[in-house]
């Protein structure tokens, strides 16, 4: 297990840098360039573009700007934002904590609802409850998120007042006690935190419900009913464990998904997070902010997949005995 | 605001966001009042000498920057130093680099002297002076983003969450008198449809709002309980821009066929619900050099058909599309991803210039790929974009014929020897009846050679909670008095 996992941390790095080379020259290659924003203004002039384009050192060959970027990223430098000269590293870490706790939250509240959903889904299938929760779950799904949000601040939060319209907390949010704070949050988390959970419970109960139905109608469990094992056991131990197999595969596919904020959702919601971020970087071409971003989530999603297939391993002794023969 | 603030250091800021709230912080030599005049701000008087090669600005006593230190002249010519530098990113060197020397005649007095008379030189002194003595051991080149910036300002700042919001407090010991309203809050709201439920929730008390907003969702009984909402021609205006160098459009004929087959006020009406003016040229109503006079050209499919006719285009086959010398009218219209609007505007002109027998194509581009592809490489046949301008009337770098090169403005291809020198003059004149004379000639001119189709200018729009009091809305708007505002006691929200 261990030189399994050692093998392929060592890959994980030979990727890193393949694809830290193939999206610095996407994006450098792509049209367009940071001060293409900054200089559509008669008031500045040509040598001003060019002291801004030596500045930002765009006037270097691809492959240097490209050496430099790596000889920083090694020592964990991820340079200065071309948009507004602060750190890159600085304006990702103020984004974290607000987008992976409110993934988390989601994440949490969605696998809390869906798997008791796709469980009875896939005990009742073809019941009347089996179609309600059915019809239910695609409603969520097929709500466009910024719709479903605006009707809901329009209703909650303007006509009776009960959350805030949008934001992260209230403009006098320091003046607050601890309890104040905290309540202060929640409020204003409640809205984007449904909008969020409301439309991913489709994708993982549907999940759990074909898994689960399969799972239960293999031979296995007609052979622990005929043992005369109690049904709970039948599902606990041994339909749900089979059943859960894709689902760690999706839970840590979504991993990288963690970090990855939702531009649409956050700018409803003007919540300052990673989605806008990201987006805010691309159309400004703030070089290496994007690489920033995408480094760390290329290490994300590799650390994702190892940390899938150990999961894979722990719960499926199959692949646990291949992997240690090799 | 719709965008975060990206810096907070006036001379590198290049974003609207961060040069609004720059303004609450600091101070310019100068600055425009309530009717758009120059007024002094840091500078008590000026004196224009030598025909307008020499500034001589004559300083406030006893203004202190925000930390107690005393503003002096050295802080004027500390702020031209660093606008000038090579090495520090800013996009306003252009005005500055004209100035052949500046000096300190003493404490309160910096002379500025230029190799030209340089009329718009007096409008580039409204830029904000920043502190020597906290600025001057830095490294502008790398520092671009400064926590607490210094200002002289009515307001300091109190705390910058990016992307969230900034707080200002007003400072007790501003030059004039302390504002009023003690805190200012700026919050980052980049949808238009929340900011609007932002405001009915009163969460927020000063918002810009669409057209739409304005003009239907304002009615709502809730909305006029709590706001006042205000209306103003913006200082920008709508065109198509022709590329002069393109056959289709190097015939004068043709181009004001075009602008007499597009009916602007259907444009003004449908797109932007009325609030919008039609443009008379390259000036808006705000600007002291617009003329009332120059009157645009109305809608008349009559007189487009004629001069193309003129101009030798006919529908020979009868496919419904013009031909001259076997070529079809056709072209192409680029615009900005992102600005809604515009593709809307885009469409009805196609639609329009459909019945004289044009064929439109619209092409739709994203904003940096837009400039660097489109309008630097002359990649075009027609763009529809926008201006927005600064107060002082100067249109040298957007029509003047040596302005061509990539990167530069006049990407049109525009050259009348006639605006050259006329635009070249206008520089030259301080007097501002001489120079409104001149501009005047310049827009009926331009307006005549219809280099630009002219659109509309659009009203900004916005709204403002009632409990304020003291607001005089102006023609510069309603916000030169801010720090007269004040709101009664029972009626304040938060308490500091």
């Amino acid at each position: 297990m261990l030189r399994f996992i050692i093998r392929r941390l060592f890959n994980i790095v030979f990727l890193l840098v393949g694809i830290s080379l193939v999206s610095f020259l996407v994006i450098h290659l792509s049209p367009g360039s940071p001060l293409g924003g900054v200089v559509f203004n008669p008031k500045v002039s040509l040598e001003v573009k060019a002291k801004l384009t030596k500045i930002y050192g765009l006037d270097k060959p691809l492959i240097q700007q490209y050496l430099d970027w790596l000889r920083r990223i090694v020592r964990f430098d991820f340079g200065v934002s071309l948009l507004d000269g602060r750190r890159v590293i600085d304006k990702i870490k103020e984004r974290i904590p607000l987008t992976l706790f409110i993934n988390l939250i989601s994440l949490f509240i969605i696998f809390l609802i869906a798997l008791p959903l796709g469980i009875i889904g896939a005990l009742k299938k073809g019941s009347g409850l089996d179609r309600a929760i059915t019809v239910f779950v695609f409603v969520g799904f097929s709500f466009p998120s910024f719709w479903l949000a605006l009707l809901l601040m329009q209703a909650l939060a303007v006509h009776w007042q009960i959350v805030p319209v949008s934001g992260l907390v209230s403009v006098d949010f320091p003046y607050y006690s601890w309890a104040g704070k905290v309540w202060d949050l929640a409020r204003h988390l409640v809205l984007p935190i449904f909008v969020s959970t409301f439309g991913a419970l489709a994708g993982i109960s549907r999940y759990v419900r074909e898994e689960m139905h399969t799972a239960l109608s293999s031979k296995f469990i007609i052979l622990a009913r005929a043992k005369g094992l109690p049904q709970r056991l039948i599902l606990l131990r041994h339909a749900l464990r089979n059943a859960l197999l894709p689902v760690i595969t999706i839970l840590g596919l979504s991993v990288p998904g963690l970090l990855g904020g939702s531009v649409i959702f956050e700018t409803i919601f003007s919540l300052p997070g990673m989605g806008r971020l990201f987006y805010e970087g691309v159309m400004a071409r703030d070089y290496p902010l994007i690489m920033g971003l995408l480094v760390i989530g290329a290490v994300l999603t590799l650390l994702g997949n190892l940390l899938a297939d150990i999961g894979y391993a722990l719960a499926d002794p199959r692949i646990r005995y291949e992997a240690e023969e090799k | 605001m719709g965008a975060g603030v990206r810096t907070l250091i006036p001379i590198l800021a290049s974003d609207s966001a961060s040069a609004e709230v720059c303004s609450f912080i600091f101070n310019g030599l100068l600055k425009y009042d309530k009717d758009l005049k120059l007024k002094g701000d840091l500078a008590e008087s000026w004196e224009i000498k030598d025909g307008g090669r020499t500034l001589i600005f004559h300083l406030r006593r006893r203004v202190k920057w925000q930390d107690g230190v005393e503003f002096s002249a050295q802080d004027v010519i500390f702020t031209y130093q660093k606008l000038v530098d090579p090495r520090v990113p800013t996009p306003y060197s252009g005005d500055f680099k004209r100035i052949s020397a500046i000096k300190a005649l003493d404490k309160y007095t910096v002379e500025v002297k230029y190799t030209h008379p340089f009329a718009p030189a007096l409008a580039s002194w409204t830029m904000s002076i920043i502190p020597k003595h906290l600025l001057e051991d830095k490294d502008l080149s790398k520092l671009r983003f400064w926590e607490n910036p210094i200002g002289t300002g009515p307001y300091e700042l109190v705390r910058w969450k990016h992307q969230q919001l900034i707080e200002l407090r007003a400072n007790k010991n501003y030059f004039e008198y302390p504002p009023f309203i003690e805190r200012v809050i700026f919050r980052i709201i980049p949808d238009s449809a929340t900011l609007f439920l932002e405001v009915l929730s009163q969460a927020v008390d000063n918002a810009s709002l669409t057209p739409l907003q304005y003009v239907v969702n304002a009615k709502s009984a809730l909305f006029r309980k709590n706001f006042l909402k205000f209306r103003l021609p913006s200082h920008s205006f709508i065109y198509l821009g022709y590329n002069l160098e393109n056959p289709l459009f190097s015939d004068k004929k043709v181009r004001r066929a075009l602008n007499f087959a597009v009916d602007k006020k259907e444009i003004v009406k449908s797109i932007y619900h009325s609030q919008a003016l039609v443009s008379n040229g390259p000036f808006t109503p705000q600007s002291w050099a617009y003329s009332e006079s120059l009157k645009p050209a109305s809608y008349s499919l009559e007189k487009a058909r004629r001069l193309l006719e003129e101009a030798g285009w006919q529908d020979r086959d009868g496919d419904g599309i013009l031909e001259k010398e076997g070529k079809k009218f056709r072209f192409t219209i680029t615009t900005n991803q992102g600005s809604f609007l515009r593709q809307k505007i885009a469409e009805i002109i196609q639609h329009q210039l459909k019945k004289v027998g044009i064929g439109v194509d619209i092409k739709v581009v994203e904003w940096s790929v837009f400039i660097e592809r489109v309008i630097n490489q002359r990649n075009f046949d027609a763009v529809l974009l926008g201006w927005s301008l600064s107060f002082d009337p100067d249109l040298y770098d957007i029509f003047y014929s040596k302005k061509t090169a990539p990167g530069e403005f006049n990407f049109v291809g525009y050259n009348n020897p006639e605006v050259d020198k006329l635009l070249l003059a206008g520089r030259r004149t301080f007097d501002r009846e001489k120079r409104k004379a001149i501009y005047t000639q310049v827009a009926r001119l331009i307006y005549e050679d219809q280099p630009y189709m002219f659109i509309a200018v659009p009203y900004s729009l916005s709204c403002l909670h009632r409990r304020f009091r003291g607001v005089k809305p102006a023609r510069s708007g309603y916000f030169y008095n801010f720090i007269d505002w004040w709101v009664e006691k029972q009626e304040r929200k938060y308490m500091f």
